[in-house]
């Protein structure tokens, strides 16, 4: 009789046990964890387009296109275009001047230029432009212009995030 | 209604020139271009980002424009696909601007039922004269603008019929598109005219108690003047003739222009001077000290 008691009380501390390390409550938490991590590492990924962009920074994805991607925080809109590689980078600054319209541009560097459309809703486009092995980068980055100073810091955040590769 | 004239005279002075200037800047890249779709991106963002139907309205005009230019530009690479998916685009432009034509002018119309419904104390009457003499020219931008776009559609749209290498399809749509064209700007402008009317009706109705207003002051204002410039009510007689109170005044005081009469000035019938002032066009040759007494008076 006692033997069968051992037994059985073996038994159930087994099942509790093994009941304990397959909890149906922890691992959907783990893996709720898993994905936060890493939808918090990495907000944004395109391997054909070789584009990387860490953390969101409050901005949310908009479209994807055959050669662009575009995200948005409130007012800020943000176009990442992907070009064939050139050194050429005053042709690109020039065709997208071109295509603008009617502008005032503000500053040109050789990887800058920030400009502003003359409508009576003005709009102020910066234009960064990365050249690496594979590709050349355009992030534009279009606000009100009135709104230039207030979006400033978000700019560079999504600068600091973005990674081509 | 001096200010309405000019107002009027430079929003078109200001549409006439602001279209000469586009249509020699107007630059489009190829829609070939691989910076060709980053392009229509920024497009479409600076319209997201433009909240005014009006500003909306250019835009469009403006994309449109392009794509007409770009289809050119594809026809004569050879490409009669691109051209005429651009073409199509270009009717889209067209009938979205229809739409914000449209829209703006239920805007308007809902601002000048806005401005004449709701009872008001005289300082917001005031405020809203003023507005509505902003507004109105509105109306009459926007007539110039239907006509001005519908012409330029029309010559664009003729220009491109005319090409041999235009697809037969793309003709077909043209050709449609030009017929509607047509109604659809006179439908709008008679619209538009209808709007304008209504505008003139509400606009006549605070012109009548004007008068009375001035009759009040007068009453409101009688102060014993001295000697000499209580000649003045001969020669200034009580009229709501702005002009012919102000060449009085300055006759007045062209009379006491000599330094032995100048106190004369320090006591000019304050009925003049505050009708002159009430007016907004105070006489420079005026005692300052009598303006800001007059101006007081006025504001109360």
């Amino acid at each position: 009789m006692n033997k069968i008691i051992v037994l059985l009380s073996m038994v159930l501390l087994t099942a509790c046990s093994t009941n304990t390390e397959t909890s149906p409550e922890k691992e959907p938490s783990r893996v709720e964890d898993d994905q936060t991590m890493t939808e918090t590492a990495l907000f944004f990924q395109s391997e054909e387009k070789g584009i990387m962009i860490e953390e969101a920074n409050n901005f949310s994805f908009v479209a994807e296109k055959s050669n662009t991607v575009s995200f948005q925080k409130e007012d800020l809109k943000a176009i990442i275009s992907v070009l064939t590689p050139t050194n050429d980078l005053t042709n690109v600054k020039q065709a997208l001047k071109d295509g603008s319209g009617n502008i005032t541009v503000i500053e040109e560097t050789d990887g800058y230029l920030a400009f502003q459309s003359n409508h009576a809703e003005p709009i102020r486009t910066e234009v960064y432009l990365t050249v690496t092995g594979s590709h050349t980068y355009v992030t534009t980055f279009m606000m009100k212009a009135p709104e230039y100073e207030q979006y400033f810091s978000d700019i560079e955040h999504f600068r600091d995030a973005l990674t081509f590769y | 209604m001096i200010k309405k004239i000019t107002a009027v005279a430079l929003a078109a002075t200001l549409l006439t020139i602001g279209q000469a200037a586009y249509a020699e800047e107007t630059t489009v890249i190829s829609a070939d271009s691989e910076l060709y779709e980053t392009v229509r991106e920024m497009e479409e963002a600076t319209y997201d980002l433009t909240e005014d139907v009006e500003n909306k309205l250019e835009l469009h005009e403006e994309y449109a424009e392009k794509r007409l230019l770009e289809a050119e530009e594809q026809l004569d690479q050879g490409d009669e696909a691109s051209a005429e998916a651009l073409i199509n685009e270009y009717s889209e432009y067209l009938d979205q601007s229809a739409a914000l034509l449209e829209e703006a002018a239920e805007e308007i119309d809902q601002e000048s039922d806005h401005a004449t419904d709701e009872p008001t104390d005289e300082s917001t009457e005031a405020e809203e004269a003023e507005e509505t003499e902003e507004e109105r020219p509105d109306l009459e931008v926007l007539q110039a603008r239907v006509r001005a776009q519908a012409e330029k559609s029309s010559a664009n749209l003729t220009r491109l019929l005319a090409r041999e290498d235009l697809p037969e399809s793309a003709k077909a749509g043209i050709a449609k598109a030009l017929e509607n064209k047509g109604r659809a700007t006179e439908k709008r402008l008679a619209k538009l005219e209808r709007k304008a009317a209504k505008w003139a009706a509400k606009e006549s109705v605070p012109s009548i108690e004007e008068p009375e207003e001035t009759n009040e002051e007068v009453i409101d204002a009688p102060e014993p003047v001295e000697d000499p410039v209580e000649k003045a009510p001969e020669v200034l007689p009580e009229t709501d003739d702005v002009a012919t109170e102000e060449q009085a005044m300055a006759r007045v005081t062209t009379e006491v222009a000599d330094p032995d009469e100048a106190t004369a000035e320090t006591v000019k019938p304050e009925k003049e001077i505050k009708s002159a002032d009430k007016k907004q066009k105070p006489n420079a040759n005026a005692n300052a000290k009598a303006k800001e007494k007059a101006k007081g008076k006025g504001k109360k």
